[in-house]
């Protein structure tokens, strides 16, 4: 009997040598380790075209004369092989370090990473940082690439995006891109798309010149609604100054005090996120400005100094 | 058992190993193994199957040839098999995420071997712009590293998050790691006299102390160990949710769970600390209740009281 691996071997050579689709039929005949009978060399050939698939071989299902109702399959080279690129001994290193450094739970194995480029190259290097995977980055990231406008559910709503870019940051991995439902830019969180990503045909839509997703991004837990803007103003303590104004960014001080503490500015479109944000900082931090943004606080701490009551 | 993983696994390999070695004639078999991560016999009894494999009519002058000679392999007629298949999504996001995160670590050099491969693959995978990894540069990051690596004995102060107190501690930091978005310092600490996990972005003074200390096996970092793990003598709370917090059913390793018919929720929680559990109650608001113990029961109403101070100056 014919090993699994040598068919599946010959199959992908005759698939990308052939200069037309071949039909099933042809292929069983062509290629050995076929069963004879039809039921199951055709169950037989539709795992292998799977397996072929699911490693990223393009097994295209084309009209055998371009005309015709006969279907075939083939690979076209153009869509196989990977172009050139080139890299020195130097860069091939730098590529191996950077696999076993950065691990990506849920990726590829860092060696297996490499192997189409040649296997690793100069020594592997420590572990230095881990980052999640989540389910529909590759949908995304292919999307990204081909220009397609992606359809997915976002909050329970449908969306429709053409992803210009994608980022991550502080521990999330967010797609920036165009929003036909709002007509205008927004962030989502990759992790909270609800269900299967729909891709949709290629070259959809143009990205903005140079765009850099890190600078448009949206990505602090107040700024993810659709209230109107309130630029909310929080006095911060010394003790946790230094730490908020780094996550925040100094842009958004507004006052040194003489003590070590700070004032912010943050546009708001989610109080309840923001009120949340400012709880989190205990009795280091108080809601300053606008006055209803402050009572809004007042209230909700006495509902909770009631609560126990 | 389904041999299906092994040979779409062992198929990717051998379409990446055929373009290589033609590319590399004579190439050394324990050099190849070396480069794919495999054993010599491993490589071995995927080399011993080409030579079945080729076009049809698979007449000798259509197999491919595979010579060793001497632990050296030569590999002709696989004129198809010349280039690799391309990456797929899962590959190229994983090769330009990490190569991207690492550039991204403070230090890096933007102009070196990294960034030039990187702008390579990027263009062959059509993703020039579009994909940015941050990765964060806490303000101690630099001396924490340089610590880290001279093996230089530091003191800190460091601000807990669960006791909302800032103290002072010496620390040998092993070494120093970026999980899930944020840095963290894995430490001998010598005021708990055990090792302890520091986030950076909690250090908020980094002094050198002139001492040095011994380096310790182990020194790859343990990225799960990030993540809270309730121990056994940390005190349980019983809290009653009403539907609107269940994220904090599906956020927090909850030990006992029990769903009610109208949507709420009785839960036990771990909570080593009272600031932990104050914010979690001035968050949840009236959708929280403390059940039990009942020394617990106020904390949130008090924590309430006590910020309300602020306000009414």
């Amino acid at each position: 009997m014919t090993d699994r691996l040598e068919r599946l071997t010959n199959l992908v050579a005759t698939l990308l040598d052939t200069r037309r689709p071949l039909t099933l039929e042809e292929i069983v005949e062509l290629v050995p380790g076929y069963p004879d009978d039809k039921l199951s060399y055709r169950r037989q050939f539709e795992r292998d075209k799977d397996t072929l698939r699911g490693i990223g071989i393009p097994v295209r299902l084309e009209s055998v004369d371009g005309l015709g109702p006969e279907q075939g399959y083939r690979v076209p080279p153009d869509e196989y092989y990977l172009p050139s690129l080139d890299l020195t001994a130097d860069e091939q290193a730098a590529l191996h370090v950077a696999v076993t450094a950065v691990r990506l739970e849920g990726g590829p194995a860092p060696a297996e990473a490499l192997w189409k480029l040649g296997g690793r190259e100069g020594e592997a290097a420590h572990a230095l940082a881990a980052l999640p995977t989540v389910p529909a980055l590759p949908a995304l990231f292919d999307a990204y690439r081909s220009r397609s406008t992606v359809t997915f559910t976002y909050r329970r709503e449908g969306r429709h995006v053409d992803p210009w870019g994608i980022l991550f940051r502080r521990g999330h991995w967010y797609v920036v891109g165009h929003d036909h439902d709002r007509g205008e830019q927004r962030s989502f969180r990759v992790d909270r798309i609800e269900g299967e990503i729909d891709v949709g045909p290629a070259g959809a839509f143009e990205p903005p010149a140079r765009l850099e997703p890190g600078a448009v991004i949206r990505d602090e837990p107040w700024q993810y609604g659709e209230e109107d803007v309130v630029a909310a103003r929080v006095r911060v303590d010394a003790s946790q100054a230094a730490a908020v104004v780094d996550q925040v960014g100094a842009a958004a001080v507004k006052e040194r005090r003489d003590d070590g503490g700070v004032v912010l500015e943050l546009p708001v479109t989610n109080t309840a996120a923001f009120l949340s944000f400012v709880l989190g900082l205990l009795d280091a931090a108080e809601v300053v400005a606008p006055p209803e943004l402050r009572a809004e606080m007042v209230d909700w701490l006495e509902r909770i100094s009631r609560g126990a009551a | 058992m389904s041999p299906r993983p092994l040979a779409s696994s062992r198929l990717r390999r051998v379409l990446a190993l055929v373009p290589w070695i033609a590319e590399h004639p004579g190439a050394a078999l324990e050099e190849i193994a070396a480069r794919f991560g495999v054993s010599e016999a491993e490589l071995e009894h995927d080399l011993e199957l080409l030579p079945l494999c080729g076009l049809p009519p698979y007449t000798p002058d259509r197999l491919i040839e595979v010579e060793i000679v001497d632990g050296h392999v030569w590999i002709r007629f696989a004129e198809y098999f010349d280039r690799p298949l391309r990456f797929s999504a899962e590959e190229g996001l994983a090769l330009l995420t990490a190569g991207r995160a690492l550039l991204a670590v403070p230090g890096s050099d933007e102009r070196g071997a990294l960034a030039t491969a990187l702008d390579k693959l990027a263009r062959a995978l059509g993703a020039t712009e579009g994909l940015s990894v941050e990765v964060g540069e806490p303000p101690h990051l630099d001396a924490l590293r340089r610590a880290a690596h001279t093996r230089e004995r530091v003191e800190i102060d460091y601000y807990s998050f669960g006791r909302n107190a800032t103290t002072s501690r010496k620390i040998d930091p092993r070494s120093v790691f970026h999980a899930f978005g944020h840095w963290y310092a894995a430490a001998y600490c010598h005021q708990a006299q055990d090792e302890r996990l520091f986030r950076l972005d909690r250090i908020r003074a980094v002094r050198p102390t002139g001492e040095h200390f011994d380096p310790a096996a182990g020194e790859e970092p343990d990225f799960g160990e990030s993540v809270y793990h309730p121990r056994s003598d940390d005190p349980r709370v019983t809290l009653e949710l009403d539907a609107a917090a269940t994220w904090v059913v599906e956020s927090y390793p909850s030990e006992e769970v029990e769903e009610r018919p109208d949507g709420s929720w009785r839960v036990v929680l771990a909570v080593s600390e009272r600031a932990w559990l104050e914010r979690l109650l001035l968050e949840l608001g009236p959708a929280a209740r403390v059940v039990a113990p009942a020394e617990l029961q106020t904390v949130g109403a008090e924590a309430a009281d006590r910020l309300l101070t602020r306000y009414r100056d």
